[in-house]
């Protein structure tokens, strides 16, 4: 209850005084799970520009709660995500992005800009961005609650933009998170993620562009792969 | 406290919104008042249809109506539909020019920065703005206009066209001039009389209109808000609330957009916690944008006293440390050569002083006494030996220490040595009546002693100023405490000088020293004040991060006492303020996980093993290039770190983005088996912080490059822990026995334990039912209780009843109070009640001690301290069976109730109708070895007593209580399965 109705408010100053009138803002329904089997999708039919939620019911130990999503990356060129601080928020959240078969992306732990304090920036562009469109899962806990496959830690234990892992658990899906929160267990657990190049019936680019975009994307990302392995 | 659902104004118009602009136009916030006071309104006619008075409502920190209503129809309006919850008020205490440029800020004035344009609210006694430090006119005739001849004439409640001032621009009296001794009475003109709030305004923002005497933030602008009473020491919890919404809004247009910056709050209440409503408001105000500084409090070296609102993470807590010119007096034994030296442990009082001191002989006259001062005698105490031309040794106890030292003085001694007959440190005295004085001086029973028995040699003694030992840099006895109560934070945050000459109210140009971390909290806010006004966008955790970056870490405990002896962080928090270096630096760090407590708190572990924590420190860099900065970590005692129990690790370097921010990872590795042995308990050593420093470790991490250095305070609390886990939780008996493992796998220590008679267990109460911050109430839930019949020694048996509760406290003391009624004869109606309490009152000892209270008689004994420690679900209390006139075969009913004792005095949860016969009870159990190995393990053996089916039928197994027990393992049920069952 409590979350909803955070969340309604804002929505309303957020629509209300800054967005344009065909900005979606998906508002947490009941508490996103934290796997792909319990993640919320996202019905959106229009660019997505920000989820707003609460990690866990506003309990005493929200704070070891990951809120998972499932998304619709239209433009991975431009795709980014990040988080907005403020006092009421997560003031330390982590951001990862998986995709539809559960095995990591990347992950961020505080953007790298130096302008956004402890905030979490999945970056548009990175050697590490998704490379296809399609449906991938995206999270967010805080800091330092890390996600685990099979075969150990996902990502690489970074400050800043961090790939798989691929020594431990880098090729598998994630099965669980370690829930390696520390402080004290009423810190915010509201946060704001505003996207790019995320949603669903977004306007399609020129197939070419595509397809052109995407190999050089591909050729790179691998390329930073292979220097993480 | 009537809460609404919605929340206040201040967390609907975006974070920090004072720095970065509020997302909302006025028009809006005041549809958004609107909204909230049609539903306040309608909750109004609702309380008022079922007897209840609206006494005020708050929407802007809060949002809640403050009502009074019969306790039958309280707890029926949280069941209405726009209401989050219904508590008691809570009220809280007062915590009763040199210091200005000792701390730095007449350096910070000269450059420029006085706090001009800075607005502070002082939610005090009011202030008296017609003194002369004020900018008032500075005589008495002018208090008496704006105050009048007594506390009812109409000048106290009206502003006389003598309010506002240039200094103090506005204002408001929300508690009147009689509360509590009378209603609530607000009115327009916060006119001080009580005297606090005048010492307070004048530390924080004094400035005469001579320009001539000035406080820390002389440029300041003040806001009166009189929150407190005239003619005592409270301060009325909802006066507070309304001045926190009048602090957001002083016009009252409904438009918060004029908030003040920075609110001072010299008040509080010991052993502060999270759910503590003007806590949670402060909480609130802070995320707005404004500084909130707070008093820790005036309850001594005790663990967890520190008090809210200051314990907030997101409130500056402000610790009292000594004047530059404070000083202390060694006694000085110049013979017999055997006893010869200097005494430290001193103290002096305030109305009898030093002055230019004395030496003699000592005359050891007994208690001293003058006549009709000890009630029932009506001579004098005999003197043992004449004083005349001598010092009089002189024992403590019975009548006031004045009127002692008035009957030697007038004997015609030279000196007074006034002797403690009980251990422990010097302690000053109040005044007590007496007016012929000779310079005074406390010492210790030990020194005492010391005297007497060589009073034949003779003793000669000098104290004298040229003897005296500086104190400035180093605590003040008195100073309230940490860690935070509720979260094990580095509370307080920062100490300042509390002691500082300022205006006395009423007086026009008076002044005096006034004492107490009262004191020291406006030179905080004074120093918020003037960084405001050079960086005026600042959020509040910049400043509060700036303040402690910056804080001089070389703080003593006692530069006579204990000389070189560094305070604890949770005496200290980051250091003594030095507020030019806050404003000088280039860069400041904090928390990155918990932004306003700014402190790196690694909090409290029952540990074994290795554990692993690790906080983020995020720096920001405000020059225009990028930096990098090397870090390095340390202790604050090199005895700490010499244990090896506790490691830090962070990066080498961290480099940061021009007018940027980055973030490390500052990783502590605990070795549990190397750490010392817990020594703490919240009985005989729950006053005792000294005690503290043992198991604490704290330090520093530092953050510097060629511009600035700036520091980190770190802490941990651990308590080495056993692990003893019972290899099942059930026991079938054959032919009347049987038995359990207790295994102490991976424990740090071995396992003490205590074996009870189980009577009784309670279910866990819903997680939904427990309170969050600021609800105004805590919740004790019964997990099971035990009893059993033990030996007192020479005192005979004694009865102990164990409870173990879900959930754990920090200091037994709050909230939890167990009473245990108890029906001695088994006739329906109960006879005693054993509860526990603190020993001496609300923040008195810290010592808890149990309590046999007689229903019949209404008279009470206490004999015991409770046995519970620090950061624990466990309580034993002990009661001699004699004092309950019962034999050990008499079967005896008795019940068990937890209250809150902190916030609403109601039971949460009871356990009832226990029968039970202490020498027969159903099983017995023995554990061999005791205590359990560490890795090693025991036997639990249980046997069945003939006739304890009928003798004690509310047993049905036992109970284990776990002394050092980890997290979660301080206690077990071992049901008893007879064969039959």
């Amino acid at each position: 209850m409590k979350k909803t109705l955070l969340g309604l408010l804002v929505f309303g100053f957020t629509v209300a005084l800054s967005r344009p009138s065909a900005a979606t803002v998906w508002i947490e329904i009941g508490d996103a799970g934290l796997l792909p089997g319990t993640a919320q999708d996202i019905d959106s039919p229009d660019p997505l520009d920000s989820i707003l939620g609460n990690l866990g019911d506003g309990g005493l130990d929200s704070i070891f709660d990951i809120d998972m999503f499932r998304i619709h990356i239209f433009d991975p060129l431009v795709f980014s995500a990040t988080t907005i601080g403020s006092p009421f928020n997560v003031s330390d959240p982590q951001l990862f992005l998986f995709g539809d078969d559960g095995r990591g992306i990347y992950m961020n732990d505080d953007d790298e800009s130096g302008l956004n304090g402890s905030q979490s920036l999945l970056p548009a562009g990175h050697p590490l961005s998704p490379i296809s469109a399609g449906f991938y899962y995206l999270a967010i806990g805080w800091f330092d609650n890390e996600p685990f496959g099979a075969g150990g830690r996902i990502f690489e234990d970074l400050i800043g933009v961090a790939g798989p892992d691929f020594l431990a658990g880098g090729f598998d899906p994630v099965l669980s998170w370690d829930n390696n929160v520390s402080g004290r267990i009423d810190l915010p657990t509201a946060y704001q993620i505003d996207l790019s190049g995320a949603g669903v019936a977004a306007p399609a680019p020129e197939p070419g562009t595509l397809l052109l975009l995407g190999v050089g994307l591909i050729g790179a990302a691998r390329a930073a792969r292979r220097r993480n392995g | 406290v009537v809460r609404l659902k919605d929340p206040p104004l201040a967390r609907m118009v975006g974070p920090n919104a004072k720095n970065f602009g509020l997302r909302v136009t006025p028009e809006q916030q005041r549809a958004y008042l609107r909204q909230l006071a049609e539903k306040q309104n309608a909750l109004a006619v609702e309380i008022g249809s079922r007897g209840g008075r609206v006494l005020g409502t708050v929407s802007k920190a809060l949002n809640a109506v403050i009502i009074a209503i019969d306790d039958s129809e309280a707890s029926d309006l949280r069941n209405l539909v726009d209401v989050s919850t219904v508590r008691p008020v809570i009220d809280y205490e007062m915590l009763l020019d040199e210091t200005v440029p000792y701390v730095g800020a007449a350096a910070v004035q000269a450059a420029g920065f006085d706090g001009s344009g800075v607005r502070v609210a002082v939610l005090d006694s009011g202030i008296d703005y017609t003194h002369h430090n004020l900018g008032g006119p500075g005589t008495t005739a002018a208090y008496a206009d704006a105050y009048g001849a007594n506390s009812a004439d109409p000048k106290n409640k009206t502003r006389d066209g003598l309010f506002p001032t240039a200094k103090v621009i506005e204002g408001f009296d929300f508690v009147g001039e009689v509360w509590p001794n009378g209603a609530l009475a607000p009115d327009p003109d916060p006119i001080d009389f009580q005297g606090h709030g005048t010492h307070v305004a004048d530390i924080l923002g004094g400035h005469s209109a001579d320009g001539a005497h000035k406080g820390v933030a002389p440029g300041a602008s003040l806001y009166a808000l009189k929150v407190c009473s005239a003619v005592s020491t409270s301060c009325n919890g909802l006066a507070l609330l309304q001045a926190m919404d009048f602090a957001l809004d002083p016009n009252g247009d409904g438009d918060i957009s004029d908030a003040v910056d920075v609110v001072n709050m010299s008040l509080g209440s010991n052993y502060g916690q999270r759910e503590d409503d003007l806590s949670e408001a402060a909480t609130i105000v802070t995320s707005f944008g404004v500084v909130v500084v707070a008093a820790a409090g005036n309850a001594a070296d005790r663990p967890y006293i520190v008090g809210s609102p200051s314990s907030t993470p997101g409130v500056i807590s402000v610790a009292q440390s000594q004047v530059p010119s404070a000083i202390a007096f060694p006694l000085r034994i110049n013979s017999p050569a055997g006893i010869a030296g200097d005494y430290p442990n001193t103290e002096t009082v305030e109305w009898a002083p030093i002055g230019a001191g004395f030496t003699g002989s000592v005359a050891f006259v007994g208690r001293g006494c003058p006549a009709g001062s000890v009630p029932g005698q009506p001579g004098e105490d005999p003197y043992a030996d004449n004083p005349a031309g001598k010092v009089a040794l002189i024992d403590r106890g019975v009548c006031s220490v004045s009127l002692k030292v008035d009957r030697a003085a007038e004997a015609g001694a030279i000196g007074v040595l006034i002797g403690l007959v009980a251990a422990g440190d010097a302690v000053s005295f109040s005044f007590g009546g007496g007016d012929t004085f000779v310079p005074t001086l406390v010492i210790t029973q030990a020194t005492s002693n010391l005297i007497k028995g060589n009073i034949g040699a003779p003793v000669n003694v000098t104290v004298s100023p040229l003897n005296a030992i500086p104190l400035a840099g180093s605590m003040v006895g008195s100073s309230s405490r940490g860690p935070g109560y509720s979260y094990n934070s580095i509370k307080p945050d920062i100490a300042a000088p509390g002691a500082s000459v300022s205006a006395v109210v009423g007086t026009g140009t008076g002044e005096e020293a006034f004492g107490g971390t009262s004191g020291a909290s406006p030179m905080v806010a004074g120093a918020a004040a003037l960084l405001l006004d050079a960086y005026p966008s600042a959020t509040p955790t910049e400043i509060k991060a700036r303040l402690m970056n910056t804080a001089e870490r070389n703080v003593l405990i006692n530069p006579a006492t204990q000389p070189g002896v560094l305070a604890e962080i949770t005496r200290t928090g980051a250091g003594e303020l030095r507020v030019n270096d806050a404003r000088l630096a280039q860069a400041a760090a904090w928390d990155a996980q918990d932004p306003g407590s700014v402190g790196l708190s690694f909090g409290h572990y029952r540990s074994i093993g290795t554990s692993n924590y690790q906080r983020k420190v995020l720096v920001r860099n405000y020059q225009s290039s990028d930096r990098t900065f090397s870090i390095g970590t340390s202790f604050r005692y090199a005895a700490d770190a010499a244990t090896g129990a506790v490691s830090l690790a962070t990066p080498a370097s961290v480099t940061v983005p021009a007018g940027g921010s980055a973030t490390f990872v500052t990783k502590l590795t605990l070795n549990s088996s190397l750490l010392p042995t817990w020594n703490l308990n919240g009985g005989t050593n729950g006053g005792n912080g000294a005690l503290l420093r043992t198991p604490e470790y704290d330090g520093y991490v530092t953050i510097s490059d060629g511009t600035d250095t700036i520091r980190l305070p770190w802490h941990i609390l651990p308590h080495k822990a056993a692990n003893v886990t019972p290899s099942s939780t059930n026991v079938l008996l054959n032919a009347g026995t049987g038995s359990v493992t207790l295994n102490n796998t991976g424990g740090a220590v071995a396992g003490r334990l205590d074996v009870f008679s189980l009577t009784g267990s309670s279910p866990q109460i819903p997680s939904a039912s427990l309170p969050k911050p600021g609800d105004n109430f805590a919740i004790v839930d019964l997990k099971w209780v035990g009893v059993r019949l033990a030996n007192a020694g020479a005192a005979g048996d004694a009865i102990q009843f164990a409870v173990n509760t879900y959930g754990a406290r920090s200091h037994p003391n709050y909230p939890a109070e167990f009473d245990i009624f108890i029906d001695t004869n088994n006739d329906g109606t109960n006879d005693f009640v054993v509860f526990n309490a603190e020993n001496g009152g609300f923040g008195a000892s810290g010592q808890n001690v149990t309590a046999l209270l007689n229903l019949a008689t209404n008279t009470s004994v206490v004999r015991f301290f409770t046995d519970a420690d620090l950061g624990s679900s466990n309580a034993i209390l002990t009661v001699l069976r004699s004092d309950l006139g019962m034999s050990a075969g008499s079967q005896f009913r008795f019940s068990v109730v937890a209250f809150d004792n902190y916030f609403t005095g109601i039971g949460t949860d009871s356990i009832n109708n226990m029968l039970y016969t202490l020498n027969t009870p159903q099983f017995t159990g023995g554990v061999a070895p005791s205590p359990v190995p560490v890795g090693g393990s025991s036997i639990l053996t249980v046997n069945a007593v003939p006739g304890g089916a009928s003798a004690s039928p509310s047993q049905s197994g036992l109970l284990l209580m776990y002394r050092d027990g980890r997290a979660g393992r301080e206690a077990d049920a071992i049901t008893v399965i007879t064969p039959d069952e």
